[in-house]
């Protein structure tokens, strides 16, 4: 690889992560509030009430994460849309879904729930080498987000342990054989 | 074609007449039931999670060991009941079949 500054980089392989511009020209026309996507409050109304967004267009707050943020994912669209389709029905509820993804890379699952940041402390749960195990995020003690890899009776206690902020023992995580529910810091 | 007889979570019955070259998930899916089936049917989301009718349980492909892994962690899991929809291929043998929709978790 050749850089702009003349850098040479040798590679075998390359991986292109260019991101994503949200597509918001229709709501820009519509004279719509837009700030990295479509501007949209908790209940999925943009800037004219009348008007709902969601999904990846959309710049958002979540109430579970307590920002804002654009999020490219189906179970955002879809729960955002959920959000949206309920305040058009009059039944007005927060947007307050745990980020969650999920991939099959070859013969293994990969499940994904809530935003992991940097500074976050990594427990791993299970055994690498035996391609089945979690990595759990720690902020400030509590789960803010957990990556498994064919470790599928992980993902849902863990995104609910997520949505409640829970805090959790490091150590009873690390150890596979203690449920996740049961890692959590009581008293 | 086949029958399909659904409860779904507010107790009322519906009688679906759904192809066999399907999923059960894409037979619900397909006739507007309430199921989420956000993953699309890879056994990642458990929201297509059902209950299968008592008679039935015996005659259904059992569940591989992801998916009882998956299905086993939710809230309303019935052992011997619950299954993700998306991973029951609704064959002729199953015409008549009788699903419930689970609460979602």
């Amino acid at each position: 690889v050749i850089a702009a500054d003349g850098t040479v980089l040798p590679a075998d392989m390359v991986v292109v992560g260019i991101g994503i511009l949200a597509h918001d020209e229709l709501a820009r026309a519509a004279g719509l509030a837009c700030d990295n996507g479509v501007v949209v409050d908790e209940f999925a109304q943009t800037s004219d009430p009348l008007i709902c967004a969601a999904g990846d267009v959309t710049n958002h707050p979540n109430a579970v994460l307590g920002t804002r943020l654009r999020l490219e994912s189906v179970g955002n669209a879809i729960s955002q849309g959920q959000t949206a389709a309920r305040t058009m029905m009059g039944k007005k509820a927060a947007y307050g879904e745990v980020p969650w993804f999920w991939s099959d890379q070859y013969d293994l699952k990969l499940q994904i729930a809530g935003l992991r940041h940097p500074g976050d402390a990594m427990v791993v749960r299970g055994n690498p080498a035996n391609r089945k195990f979690s990595v759990v995020y720690l902020r400030d003690g509590r789960i803010a987000a957990i990556d498994t890899i064919a470790n599928l009776k992980d993902f849902m206690p863990a995104k609910k342990l997520i949505a409640e902020h829970r805090a959790l023992d490091p150590e009873k995580v690390a150890n596979p054989d203690i449920p996740l529910a049961e890692t959590v810091v009581t008293g | 074609m086949a029958t399909l007889h659904v409860t779904d979570r507010a107790g009322k019955e519906h009688t679906l007449t759904a192809d066999t070259d399907t999923s059960v998930m894409e037979a619900l899916r397909d006739h507007d039931m309430p199921i989420m089936a956000a993953c699309g049917g890879c056994c990642a989301c458990a929201t297509c999670h059902v209950y299968v009718d008592g008679e039935w349980a015996g005659k259904v492909k059992p569940p591989e060991a992801d998916e009882i892994e998956l299905v086993s962690t939710s809230e309303y899991y019935k052992e011997g009941a619950s299954r993700l929809s998306c991973q029951i291929q609704f064959t002729p043998e199953l015409d008549g079949l009788r699903v419930t929709l689970a609460p979602e978790d």
